[in-house]
């Protein structure tokens, strides 16, 4: 995986500006944009992977982090009263370990499946995981989902709280990202390119493709629970509204309009949505949100001559 | 034992809709191998215009007319302006639909705003039937299945009759083979995806004549046809109508003995057909 | 390298709108003398025709004071949410945090209150002032120090309801199709708290999921020998349930939820309207309430919105008396929002007050007390719907007359408690 050169000229400024985010930009910039924005990222940047590594589009990847939240929301101590409080380390360790499996679980259930199959059964997947937590009361308390998450002790100070919460997040970020970046140059990685983009050929040198499709999933379902634990927290709730269905078609775009085949894209779709979330009413109008954003949408998918596409392109004319 | 056959007739004519529906979307995967996650789109178009038109002329059925009429326009712009450049990528065109649907949906809901809209069709299509040795049924649900039956023959006819029919079915099995043989292959896409988009307009009057016409119900119905389209097999016929009266019935069972997971249940229910058999009971492709 | 255009246009995007924000940060911070108050409403999703109707209200509220307090001018921003919690609360962060409003008035829908209250604590500098969100443990159990409702909650809202179905109307056996969340939960143990005790029972439970388009097969469940159906559902589920109801050759008489046969519903031009007479339903509106307070906001709603529902729905009256609350509180300080708004909260809690719906005052957990009304739907000569007051609950508090021990000890409101049998 190559970067692009700008960006690794670029990259060790931008890493200190934004690690000093907090004390530069106002506090609603940082907390209410970069760390929504960053933690969102980063389950983008879980579908960002699955495209660019392993050629697949996947429509449950915040469904896969909504586990992650939710896991953690009951082992926290929370408004609802539901699940077993634990102390946060655990409770992390355990939501990460549910969205991982899950991920699995994703990937065991389509190795059959292909581009657009992949794309319906992992949408199917969301919609099903989606009216399940909506009906359940036991548990996932219904509708109304789990508020009142309590936030780990260090970030239970509300005057220090928005420093670390962004610094958690961004910390999160940078790590995950650089991790992506590093797989790319592992023998893992470089497998699971192979597999893009071209199975046939993998498994004839004795690679057991079923086996790295599950191994995708899984790193890709860690991915995206580290990012729902961020949100979690961030939000201090979850409810099936997090992972609906415009929920996971929102990482979609975020994913597509930064730049599907790098894993920087993620981020900046992520920024970029969240930006037009936020000045949307000013810029336009608070009611035509989704307008903008299906055209921008449609405008980069159209006209945007590499990444998804270009893959695509690739494997279709084989 | 009459709950169960009242069950079933609300299977049955639910799952006429959903044919409606889902007969379009398959035949369009199963020639041009595209994705339309807009067909709940159109769905919403045929219903919101057909509303509008039978409300300015008076007429139920000028509003159906309209309102079909308006789909297939609707998927026509689709085919020729975004899909066209882009064949060959399924997946970007998926993708495309999917932006386009955020767009359409977007759309009409500044055009129309939030409020829900009822159908006025004429009197002797609403109201209650009295069938023999059950009761009372509400005729306009019955008038659905009229209308999924003439869309299923219509099709048939067409698919099975006609030199057209006999292109687009050796299309679903051989596209390249099918334009090698000098076949305009182009036209024949434009004519199926119209054809797909004019059902689904007409489903889009007929059920919002039985529901409802209110924003949402695009994601409602393409989720269904996905639903109906996965387990019954993309690119056939009979698939979609197998699947369609499946799902209906899944969901009225559902709804009338375990309300509560009942859509959880018709979701597993594909996610294991597509698990076992990806292209579906019936799938061509 | 193709992705350098795209990584630099979308920063100097990026840069653009820094710009632009720090301006309108500059900007804003320079009124330090305007009052700001923030208003959510769900003007997405399915409440959206409620949440317009909302902001219609605190219009109305906002006009009566025209729009200035002492010296000091009010500046709204509003906001929109579509229902769903996590939106809500995300909303009511840009409004309290780059927005910086004095105070939040909101939100709409019952499961978002829930969402917004915990919200609240984290933010214990701000006041919270409800808009419409019924849910009972908004201000039932552990409520925020800093959120006031000054409108009923979905159990307030069915008071005198049960009463009247069994005592005047002799419905001794109902059947109940809701919705399944916590807002219908509530209203039911209103019903219940009245209708079981004289001896009326709910025969079965439907609890639908939400979205649900296609009541048919609830319908053909409901059974033979009951007196009335309970149904408790909104906007276009009810349009739905009501037309397929009719359709199906249903005619028993029905009672309503508050959202069941409500303006928004009533309006809807359609052949099962028709079926809407005669139905019975409680809530904190009746449109032929004589109070001239009422007559009034109905004038007053009518002449600025003429393109409006033709009468305040029950979000409309209620972000307009939740507003007025805050409104006259504020005027009662002189606009004094120091000290952490310490004497606006004490002049919050104070209120007692003439509205719409009645005498309004607050317990000790900032929840209303109010007066609940029992209506009928009616037709006028010229063929519209409007609901017709029958009867009337004063004073109506939120564990609905009962010792606050015994109330809480019932449990909250779910799918099974209360039971009747």
């Amino acid at each position: 995986m190559r970067l692009p050169s700008l960006t690794k000229h670029a990259a060790v400024p931008i890493c200190l500006l934004l690690a000093l985010a907090p004390w530069i930009l106002p506090e609603f910039w940082t907390l209410n944009i970069l760390a929504r924005a960053f933690a969102l990222g980063i389950v983008a940047l879980s579908l960002t992977f699955l495209v660019s590594f392993c050629g697949m589009v996947s429509l449950c990847q915040m469904t896969i982090a909504g586990a992650a939240g939710y896991t953690l929301a009951l082992f926290s101590l929370n408004a609802a009263g539901l699940g077993v409080a634990l102390t946060w380390p655990v409770a992390a360790t355990c939501a990460l370990i549910a969205s991982t499996a899950f991920g699995a679980a994703v990937g065991w259930v389509s190795y059959r499946s292909s581009e657009v199959y992949l794309l319906m059964l992992t949408l199917a997947i969301a919609v099903c995981a989606l009216f399940f937590v909506q009906q359940n009361m036991e548990i996932f308390n219904g509708f109304d989902g789990i508020s009142g998450v309590v936030l780990p002790g260090f970030l239970s100070d509300p005057s220090t709280r928005p420093h670390r919460i962004y610094w958690l997040i961004y910390g999160s970020s940078a790590a995950v990202f650089a991790a992506v970046i590093y797989l790319g140059y592992t023998p893992l990685g470089m497998t699971l390119k192979a597999m893009r983009d071209n199975p046939r050929r993998l498994y004839a040198l004795g690679y057991n493709v079923r086996t790295y499709r599950i191994i995708a999933f899984t790193i890709a379902g860690a991915i995206a629970g580290l990012g729902g634990i961020l949100t979690t927290w961030y939000n201090a709730q979850i409810s099936p509204g997090t992972i609906d269905v415009s929920a996971n078609v929102a990482i979609l775009v975020m994913c597509v309009l930064g730049g599907q085949k790098q894993p920087l894209g993620a981020f900046l779709g992520a920024l970029l949505y969240i930006l037009l979330d936020v000045f949307s009413p000013e810029l336009f109008s608070r009611e035509r949100f989704n307008l903008l954003l299906g055209t921008s949408f449609l405008l980069v998918l159209y006209f945007s001559p590499n990444g998804l596409m270009g893959f695509c392109s690739r494997w279709t004319r084989r | 034992m009459k709950l169960l056959f009242h069950v079933f007739l609300n299977g049955l004519t639910l799952g006429c809709i959903y044919f409606m529906v889902a007969c379009g979307f398959s035949l369009i995967f199963g020639l041009l191998r595209t994705v339309n996650l807009a067909h709940g789109s159109l769905y919403l178009v045929g219903a919101y215009v057909g509303h509008d038109i039978s409300v300015r002329t008076s007429n139920w059925f000028m509003g159906l007319i309209g309102g079909a009429l308006a789909a297939g326009l609707l998927g026509a712009l689709m085919q020729l302006v975004l899909l066209r450049k882009t064949e060959g990528d399924s997946l970007r065109q998926a993708l495309l639909t999917v932006g386009f649907s955020i767009l359409v949906a977007d759309l009409l809901l500044w055009n129309y705003g939030p409020t829900t809209y009822q159908f006025d069709p004429p009197e002797y299509l609403v109201g209650t039937t009295v069938l023999p040795g059950f009761g009372p049924y509400s005729t306009i649900r019955l008038v659905a299945v009229g209308f999924a039956i003439l869309v299923g023959v219509a099709l048939w006819l067409i698919l099975n009759r006609t030199k057209l029919g006999i292109a687009v079915r050796a299309g679903v099995d051989d596209r390249v083979m099918l334009s090698a043989l000098g076949f305009d292959v182009r036209s024949l896409y434009l004519i199926i995806f119209v054809l797909g988009s004019l059902a689904s307009g007409l489903a889009g009057v007929v059920g919002g004549s039985v529901f409802s016409v209110a924003p949402g119900e695009d994601s409602r119905f393409l989720l269904s046809s996905l639903v109906v389209v996965i387990i019954g097999g993309m690119g056939s016929l009979p698939g979609a109508a197998v699947g369609a009266l499946l799902v209906g019935f899944s969901e009225q069972i559902g709804l009338a003995y375990f309300p509560n997971y009942a859509v959880t249940v018709t979701f597993a229910l594909m996610v294991a057909v597509l698990a076992i058999r990806p292209n579906g009971l019936f799938g061509r492709v | 390298m193709k992705k350098l255009p795209k990584i630099l246009r979308i920063k100097t995007v990026g840069k653009q709108l820094l710009t632009c924000a720090a301006a309108l940060l500059f900007a804003t911070a320079s009124q330090a003398q305007n009052i700001k108050i923030g208003v959510l409403a769900t003007l997405d999703g399915p409440l959206a025709l409620l949440g317009q109707d909302a902001m219609r209200g605190t219009e109305l509220a906002l006009e009566e004071f025209k729009y200035q307090i002492g010296s000091r001018k009010i500046e709204i921003i509003k906001e929109s949410s579509n229902g769903k919690p996590d939106v809500a609360v995300a909303k009511a962060k840009k409004l309290i945090e780059q927005d910086r409003v004095d105070f939040l008035i909101g939100p709409l829908s019952g499961s978002e209150g829930l969402a917004i209250k915990e919200y609240a604590k984290s933010v214990p500098t701000k006041t919270f002032i409800n808009g419409t969100s019924a849910a009972q443990e908004l201000t039932l159990r552990d409520p925020a120090p800093n959120m006031y409702r000054f409108t009923g909650d979905g159990a307030q809202w069915q008071a005198g309801l049960g009463a009247y179905a069994y005592d005047v109307k002799k419905y001794k056996r109902v059947v109940l199709i809701s919705e399944d969340y916590s807002f219908p939960y509530s209203q039911v143990a209103g019903f219940a708290a009245e209708f079981c005790p004289r001896g009326g029972k709910i025969v079965e439970k439907f609890w639908v999921p939400l979205g649900t388009k296609d009541f048919s097969s609830v319908i053909a469940k409901i059974p033979s020998n009951i007196d009335a159906i309970y149904i408790i559902v909104s906007g276009a589920d009810a349009v739905n349930f009501l037309t397929q109801y009719q359709q199906s050759g249903g005619k028993l008489p029905m009672i309503g939820g508050t959202p069941s046969v409500d303006r928004n519903v009533l309006s809807v031009k359609g052949a099962f309207r028709k079926s809407t007479l005669g139905v019975i339903t409680a809530g904190p509106i009746s449109e032929s309430n004589e109070d001239p307070l009422w007559q009034n906001l109905v004038k007053a709603y009518q002449k600025k919105f003429p393109d409006g529902l033709g009468s305040p729905s029950f979000a409309a009256l209620t972000y307009y008396v939740s507003t007025k609350a805050a409104l006259t509180a504020l005027a009662k300080v002189d606009g004094d929002l120091s000290a952490d708004h310490k004497q606006f909260r004490a002049a919050l809690q104070n209120i007692r007050m003439d509205t719409p719906m009645g005498f309004v005052s607050l317990d000790a957990n900032r929840q209303g007390i109010v007066d609940n009304f029992v209506s009928e739907v009616a037709e006028r000569p010229d063929g519209s719907l409007y609901l017709k007051l029958v009867g009337r609950a004063k004073g109506v508090n939120q564990t609905l007359g009962v010792a606050p021990e015994t109330f809480t000890a019932r449990g909250p409101a779910s799918r099974d408690n209360p039971s009747c049998p």
